[in-house]
């Protein structure tokens, strides 16, 4: 088959553990899978297109292949953001049985369609931390006032708890952070976080993540490039992105404990929600995602789908595991 | 070749009309980050919207005077050469410069940029922060008439350089603009104030 | 023998190009982004470029400069800047300081220097700094008869600082490309910074008392006594430590984050003018109308550097800088230093998000694994992976510093020369940077020879 030169697009700097390593294990991946017959050459964000560009350029094909998550196209495609992370969502197993068994994967399929986009799910990760909060938070009341930068769909759930969200700038979240203009940020897991240092102007950390409890990466692939490739090709990318699932769940489950530690060591206030705290977003959240359906069919369509999965898994899993 | 001019100074002052209103932006910008920062001391709900407001006035405001800048000229030049050589020969880099690097630049970006407003007004795009502002394809579309814009400033460039050489000499003075020698940054130039 | 195939070439055939074509007196942005369109179709000619990879001209100019929060600061510091100069503030608290530094050589020049690094506590982006002094300090320096070589250099090199002191864009940038925290970043930038800011001082007062020309004192009949003096020092520094206070203060309160700050800044400069009575709509307008013609020369030679930087991208231009070290067969030092050379060189043509794009990804993780001996080690101890990083990154950021004033793409020199009165020649510009950049050299050699430059803070204040 003809020689594949393909260029692939990032959201995440490929130094960034998990969220950008396993973007490049692709790249080193599928080389060895295919004899050197695939390359698929990992760009940092902005080197071909800015981190947030990465859809509309796969779409027209003026890059190849992108990795990201489809949490990102909130503003785009709001139905896709459910396959990225749920809040209140499943854990890792039961996503993954949900779009490969339950009917997401072709709701997925067809949303990226539309969009001459093809996507390999190609990752799956840990839960994430709930942030970086300056202060502790005990009460639903502690939170109103509470600036906090916030991004995505959780942002729309603290703001119904009167939680002020902010979009600063990467180079402001810092200094702000440490000087007091905002109070709370999100980010991401234990490994990541500690690598980043937001221990060192932040000292409560809040588990867990609810609103991100397993998120999925994909693999964008211009729809039509996709197409002009053979069987065996096709199928050697979509087995490195299977090889990925597994290899970034494995991982992600592995490095977060001896962070913890690490942090706890720094003086980090390690908490966890109260129950209460952990209902009252459950609320929002509800509310949030009844608007959403409300407003955008595909998304209802994708969060019944979702919700029909989690009702009958149910049956299972409250059998089938220790708790 | 009156009549040349007359379109190239038509051009101009439609650039420029558009370049001093969105001039103005500046203003509003101002007042936005310091409502914000105020609001959000005392104690005010989310703030994703007024930020996202602030990179929205700051599109329109470099984009729409792109053209502008090139009629005033203000874009930076280095003459370390220029100044050496005579006027008529300046003109004629003015054109050739005009016709390779602005217009295709302009084309593409046009082109490309129609195809980037399209895809988000089909989509119904809105902020990918969710809690922002809605209708992106509004500010994405200041991108394809921005360059427009300078597509036009660099058309009526080009005309004046034409005028200026090949057309009759009573007419050169009009059509020298961009011929002067060291000729950047009228800022506060009171001769080009008053021009428009 | 290896085929020899033209486009392999076609990354440095744009390079010569780009040196030549600046020289042609079309405006920079226009050269740049001509010559990157150009080369995007002669590599379509040649099979290594397609029509739709256009397309992402339009993505990085909406998604790099459009939706970029950071850049809101650029129009608001140009506004405070124009209208600083309107209302006549600046021009009273140099000439104060003029006075008062009378027997100071080069007193405006050092002033200016401090004035650098008081801005640098904000974002710092080089546009907005620059392009602010130089509207605020030339005229008053020409007008005293400072070199003119000497002053656009004082305010070329103090208008960088601030892309290195903290906090800054470019360290953030680079904290994401390394994973590694912002905030060691940031402290080991901080000594770095003040060691130029400091190198520029010694070099303004030693030159300047050597020749007295180049900055000539004032007369003494321009001296003030009394209460005369006291009058002058009220009126003319409220107003700007008024400003500082606003602009410093609503960060360190709290109030506003670094870009916010210039919004609110630019609020404080129009209040002033207000206060002085100045104020007028056909003032405001006129002042936004400048504003706006600096910005959009700024932003369009932001929008060409995108577009050519992306097409050498493409064309494998990075792939070549990377050849070329892994070729090298050098050790620990030859490394370090072939690395210097090249960001350095880049720096004479690319602006400093893509030669880090370039140079971060790929060889920091080579640097992390080098083995400098004992050079890093603290008490014996060898240093931690993100110590290397750390001192490697604040390495790289002194040289990108650098970058923005190295001709011929020097931007902070464009910035200078698109504000500048026109009597100011490129030449002028030119020559007197060239001590600051060497300045900049000694300043790099010193971080690099001793590492606690940069180290020194982290360790101590964070571990
Ligand atoms: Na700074
Ligand atoms: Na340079």
């Amino acid at each position: 088959a003809d020689r594949v030169r393909w260029k692939m697009g990032s959201t995440y700097p490929g130094s960034l553990t998990q969220l950008g390593t396993l973007g490049k294990r692709v790249d080193e991946k599928i080389d060895e899978v295919s004899g050197g017959n695939i390359q698929i050459k990992f760009y940092e964000p902005g080197a071909l297109v800015p981190a947030l560009e990465v859809f509309d350029a796969v779409s027209t094909g003026s890059i190849d292949a992108a990795f990201s998550t489809p949490g990102y196209w909130a503003g785009k495609v709001p139905a896709l953001q459910l396959f990225g992370a749920v809040p209140f969502g499943p854990q890792a197993g039961e996503y993954l049985a949900w779009v490969k068994f339950g009917g997401g994967q072709e709701i997925f399929d067809r949303l990226y369609a539309e969009h001459g986009i093809k996507s390999l799910f190609c990752g799956l990760i840990a839960p994430e931390a709930s942030g970086w909060f300056s202060k502790e938070i005990n009460t639903v009341e502690d939170l109103k006032g509470l600036k906090m930068r916030f991004f995505g769909l959780g942002a729309k759930v603290m703001e119904k708890l009167g939680v002020s969200t902010q979009l600063l700038s990467a180079g402001d979240i810092y200094p702000a952070l440490e000087l007091g203009t905002i109070d709370a940020t999100e980010f991401s897991m234990p490994a990541i976080d500690l690598k980043l240092g937001f221990h060192q102007v932040a000292k409560y950390y809040y588990f867990p993540g609810w609103h991100q409890q397993s998120t999925f990466f994909d693999l964008m692939i211009n729809k039509e490039k996709w197409e002009g490739l053979d069987k065996t090709q096709q199928a050697q990318i979509e087995a490195v992105c299977n090889d990925n699932l597994a290899y970034g769940f494995a991982e992600g489950e592995a490095i977060q404990f001896a962070a913890l530690k690490e942090l706890q060591e720094k003086g980090v206030n390690i908490k966890k929600w109260s129950p209460e705290m952990l209902d009252a977003m459950r609320g929002a959240w509800e509310e949030v995602a009844g608007e959403l359906a409300a407003q955008d069919a595909d998304f209802k369509e994708a969060y019944d789908s979702l919700q029909g999965f989690r009702a009958n898994y149910k049956i299972w899993k409250d059998i089938g595991y220790l708790d | 070749m009156e009549a040349l001019l007359k379109l190239s100074d038509g051009i101009d002052a439609i650039v420029s009309r558009i370049g001093k209103w969105a001039a103005l932006l500046a203003i509003p910008l101002m007042l936005t980050i310091m409502f914000d920062v105020i609001q959000r001391k005392f104690g005010g709900q989310g703030s994703i919207k007024l930020q996202e407001l602030e990179w929205h006035l700051h599109t329109g405001l470099f984009m729409l005077c792109f053209g502008f800048g090139y009629i005033r000229d203000s874009h930076v030049r280095i003459e370390l050469i220029r100044d050496n050589l005579r006027p008529r020969t300046r003109a004629i880099v003015e054109m050739i410069g005009a016709i390779i690097c602005i217009l295709p630049f302009c084309a593409l970006v046009i082109y490309f940029g129609y195809d980037f407003v399209l895809r988000s007004f089909e989509n119904h795009e809105v902020s990918a922060s969710t809690t922002g502002l809605t209708h992106r394809w509004l500010i994405k579309s200041t991108i394809p008439i921005g360059f427009g814009l300078l597509a036009m400033a660099g058309f009526s460039v080009f005309l004046k350089c034409y005028v200026f050489v090949f057309g009759p000499s009573n007419l050169r003075s009009r059509a020298g603009h961009y011929v002067g020698a060291t000729h950047h940054a009228d800022l506060g130039n009171e001769a080009a104030r008053l021009k428009d | 023998m290896e085929n020899f195939y033209i486009e392999d070439w076609f990354p440095l055939i744009m390079f010569a190009s780009l040196g030549i074509l600046v020289f042609s007196g079309l405006p920079v942005a226009f050269v740049i982004s001509g010559i990157g369109i150009a080369f995007g179709f002669l590599g379509m000619a040649y099979d290594v470029f397609s029509f739709v990879e256009f397309f992402n001209i339009v993505s990085r100019i909406w998604g790099g400069i459009a939706e970029n929060m950071v850049m809101v600061a650029v129009p608001m510091f140009i506004y405070m800047g124009t209208m600083l100069e309107k209302s006549g503030v600046a021009e009273d608290l140099l000439e104060c300081l003029n006075v008062l530094m009378r027997k100071v050589p080069g007193g405006l020049a050092l002033s200016v220097t401090l004035m650098g690094t008081i801005m640098a506590a904000t974002t710092g982006i080089i546009g907005a700094s620059v392009v602010m002094m130089t509207l605020l300090a030339l005229p008053v320096m020409l007008r005293r008869n400072y070199d003119p070589s000497l002053a656009t250099g004082t305010i070329a090199a103090s208008g960088t600082l601030g892309i290195l002191i903290p906090p800054s864009i470019m360290l953030v940038l680079m904290s994401d490309l390394l994973s590694v925290s912002v905030g060691n970043l940031f402290l080991a930038a901080i000594i770095p910074g003040l060691l130029l800011a400091s190198l520029y001082t010694i070099y303004i007062f030693v030159r300047c008392q050597m020749q007295p020309h180049l900055a000539p004192p004032l007369p003494d009949a321009e001296a003030l006594h009394g209460m005369d003096m006291v009058r002058m020092m009220v009126r003319s520094f409220i107003p700007p430590v008024f400003l500082i206070v606003l602009v410093l203060g609503s960060i360190f309160a709290g109030f506003a984050t670094p870009t916010e700050a210039a919004g609110v800044g630019a609020v404080g400069a129009t209040f002033l003018a207000l206060v002085k009575g100045r104020l007028k709509w056909d003032v405001l307008k006129d002042v936004c109308e400048r504003s706006a013609l600096t910005g959009a020369m700024l932003f369009f030679l932001f929008a060409g550097a995108t577009v050519f930087s992306y097409v050498f991208r493409s064309l494998g231009g990075d792939d070549l800088v990377i050849d070329l070290v892994d070729s090298a067969g050098l050790g620990a030092w030859g490394v370090l230093f072939l690395l210097m050379l090249i960001v350095f060189i880049l720096g004479f043509f690319f602006d400093w998000v893509e030669i880090t794009l370039i140079v971060l990804p790929i060889f920091a993780p080579v640097i992390a694994q080098l083995d400098f001996g004992d050079h890093l080690a603290v008490a014996g101890i060898g240093p931690t992976e993100t110590q290397v990083l750390t001192w490697f990154a604040v390495m790289v950021a002194v040289n990108l510093q650098t970058s923005f004033l190295t001709p011929p793409f020097g931007f902070a020199l464009f910035y200078l020369k698109g504000v500048a009165p026109k009597s100011i020649t490129i030449q002028q510009i030119y020559k007197g940077i060239i001590p600051f950049v060497i300045l900049q050299v000694i300043g790099l050699l010193l971080v690099m020879y001793f590492p606690e430059l940069a180290l020194w803070m982290p360790n101590t204040i964070l571990e």
